[in-house]
């Protein structure tokens, strides 16, 4: 009888650990995933972005972790190759069994991943990328959390005709899916709103392109008064240099993956008076700011975290606040009953997100940010130029 | 009629620096009869070290470009000399195997040193020159007139180079024939090692016009490399004159395609030409029939 109830116990501890225990939970960690371009041309970009993630992240164990636990990333190079994204994420969840993905980079990559992912229920929160399609319709395990272009592309047509007060306005904008929704998202907003006539050249460039002399020429030669520049670094800072080369005087309003200190040092001069589109909350007085600082550099020192590694930070920040609203024994499920609860939460430079209950006629149930603000290159640094802009005001 | 010119001039801007390009990997190829895999990587690797002395030492800007070209005919000729020759006996392909090799020890020595930042590099000339013809204007880069200007001036040289001076005669010889070359008493060795020189320099050459626009990055002269290759294709691989014609072709197509036609569809429309001229005529425009297999 002693040996029958010693073999039970023994046969109930294992049996549980399997039935209950979710992938990527351990005793002492969650094991989490993440998918970036350390390699190849756009390697800055990930490699920043996995800075920003590694430094929360050190700063989260390093102080008692999530009920005791360290949050173990584990980060997968996939060069930006969508193709190379679908086998590591796959491994990813299927050998690695981590709990969730976290800041995966670049929309080719995270659509590629965001059925398969979406299908197995393993929550992907925060992606690099600007796509709408991620977050409409809404699937209920993946959480986005900065704009989308569409999103952006309204706000930016708002801001330069009823702040800008311009009249003439043009879109430089990639020729991909990206760009496009950009584009599409802005000539709506001007049909709508009653600027029929306002949007005098669309223009789409090449995402490897490095010359615009000819999209310049042609901007001169139709006088606008403000040109919406849907590319980001090294592109846009080129762009800026090449305009200046020209002559081109109209207002030039960036999207927002531009501001960051590397624009300026690429561009110089030519950076200056440049306006760009920003959702970070990134305001040097601010205690939050200030405290990011000084946690990004316990990991990096002496190292000024660029907008890539804020991008990167605020996805481990928003997982991290999931993981603690999840309980002391996280599930999947959890942490995606958790992160619907998030309403207007911020973190130290996460703005104001907001999710709500998993829906398929809501848009908004699960996209993050739906605000922006101005920022300016003034004297080779960014200023604030104007306050949060949302489509609803 | 400005529009037109207007996009003529920065399509053979564009056709300057291809061609450029061509002619470095043509001269390689014509000479030691390899594709060199890592030509734009060492072009990019050469033009770190002008980034070095212009940026850390404080050199002159016109200094820090001649360094990086006696640089870039020191890091062929080496490659040359130090690599190459030690597998010529045993195949081409080792040979190319071996240029496959030097691209990733050029990009991970750049990862490494430089790491993956893009960096910012000037032009050579500033200002831009306006013309009015009738009632339309011409813009022109005076950077873009020097691209022209020196492009021409190098094609102009090596023309001068090959056509009348004995080492231009033997590097000649030397491609048509190694063997016969060897028993004229030439010294075949030194014009491999100063074909894969003055090719690599003009690599690097090609990356000091075309860095201001590309800013440096270990990445940097892909995309010029990859048309630079297309350009010599569609000129004909073994012909260096062909190389300059398919440069500047390639580089007018693409400007033309991108203006009048679809900016989207430019690349793949300028393939679908050269695709057909080459279906037409598959040794290229200026090759010989007879294409040795690498």
């Amino acid at each position: 009888m002693k040996r029958v109830l010693v073999f039970l116990t023994i046969a109930m501890v294992v049996l549980g650990s399997f039935v209950f225990a979710e992938d990527g939970v351990y005793e002492d960690k969650v094991v989490i995933g993440s998918f970036q371009a350390l390699s190849g041309p756009v390697a800055p970009i990930g490699v920043s972005m996995r800075k920003g993630m590694d430094a929360y992240f050190n700063w989260v164990n390093n102080t008692g972790g999530v009920y005791g636990r360290n949050i173990d990333l584990i980060v997968v190079d996939d060069q930006f190759s969508p193709s190379k994204t679908v086998v590591e994420v796959r491994r990813l969840v299927e050998e690695d069994k981590v709990f969730s993905i976290v800041g995966g980079l670049g929309s080719p990559g995270c659509l590629a991943v965001m059925d398969y992912l979406n299908d197995r229920g393993v929550p992907f929160v925060y992606q690099g990328s600007g796509s709408s399609i991620l977050a409409i319709p809404p699937k209920e395990y993946i959480f986005t959390v900065q704009p989308h272009y569409t999103t952006e592309g309204q706000i930016a047509a708002k801001y330069m005709m009823e702040t800008l007060g311009a009249k003439r306005v043009a879109i430089i904008y990639r020729a991909d899916d990206a760009g496009r929704e950009g584009l599409n998202s802005m000539s709506k907003w001007l049909l709508d709103n009653g600027y029929p006539a306002a949007l005098v050249a669309k223009m789409p460039v090449d995402p490897n392109k490095v010359t615009f002399d000819s999209e310049i020429l042609k901007l001169l030669e139709l006088g606008v008064d403000a040109v919406y520049l849907l590319m980001w670094i090294p592109q846009s800072p080129n762009f800026l240099m090449q305009a200046q080369e020209y002559g081109l005087d109209a207002t030039l309003v960036g999207s927002y993956a531009n501001p960051d200190i590397t624009l300026i040092y690429l561009a110089g001069q030519a950076a200056e008076g440049f306006q760009s589109l920003a959702w970070v909350a990134a305001d040097p007085e601010d205690e939050g700011f200030l405290e990011y600082i000084k946690i990004y550099q316990e990991t990096f020192p002496g190292e000024i975290p660029n907008a890539y590694a804020a991008a990167g930070f605020i996805a481990a920040e928003v997982f991290t606040e999931a993981l603690r609203r999840a309980g002391e024994n996280p599930t999947r499920e959890k942490l995606v009953d958790a992160l619907e609860t998030m309403k207007g939460w911020s973190g130290l430079i996460t703005p104001e997100i907001t999710y709500s209950a998993f829906d398929e006629e809501d848009n908004f149930c699960r996209s993050g940010v739906l605000q922006m603000y101005v920022m300016e290159v003034r004297n080779q640094e960014w200023v604030t130029l104007h306050d949060w802009i949302s489509l609803g005001d | 009629m400005t529009t037109f010119l207007q996009q003529l001039i920065l399509g053979l801007r564009e056709g300057s620096l291809i061609a450029l390009v061509a002619l470095g990997i043509v001269m390689i190829f014509k000479t030691t009869g390899v594709v060199n895999f890592a030509y734009g990587y060492m072009g990019m690797f050469s033009i770190y070290i002008a980034y070095t002395f212009l940026n850390t030492v404080g050199a002159p800007l016109w200094l820090s470009v001649t360094i990086c070209i006696i640089f870039a005919f020191t890091l062929g000729a080496s490659a040359e000399r130090g690599l190459l020759r030690q597998v010529r006996h045993l195949s081409k392909g080792a040979m190319l195997i071996l240029t496959l090799g030097m691209l990733m020890i050029f990009e991970g020595l750049a990862l490494q040193i430089w790491k993956q930042d893009y960096r910012s590099f000037p032009n050579l000339v500033s200002g831009v020159r306006i013309i009015t013809i009738g009632t339309g204007r011409l813009v022109i880069r005076n950077q873009d007139i020097l691209i022209l200007i020196v492009a021409a001036a190098i094609m102009a040289g090596l023309f001068i180079y090959f056509r009348y001076t004995k080492t231009g005669l033997a590097i000649r010889a030397t491609a048509q024939n190694e063997d016969a070359a060897k028993l004229m008493g030439i010294k075949v060795g030194v014009i491999f090692a100063l074909s894969w020189g003055v090719g690599v320099s003009l690599g690097a050459i090609s990356a000091v016009l075309a860095a201001p626009r590309t800013f440096i990055h270990p990445y940097m002269m892909l995309p010029l490399q990859i048309r630079g290759l297309t350009g010599a294709v569609l000129g004909g691989f073994d012909s260096l004159p062909g190389a300059v014609v398919g440069g500047i072709l390639l580089g007018v197509i693409e400007q033309f395609m991108g203006a009048y036609i679809s900016e989207e569809l430019k690349m793949a429309l300028s393939l679908l030409i050269i695709l057909v001229v080459l279906l037409v005529k598959p040794s290229g425009l200026m090759g010989s029939k007879a294409i040795e297999r690498v």
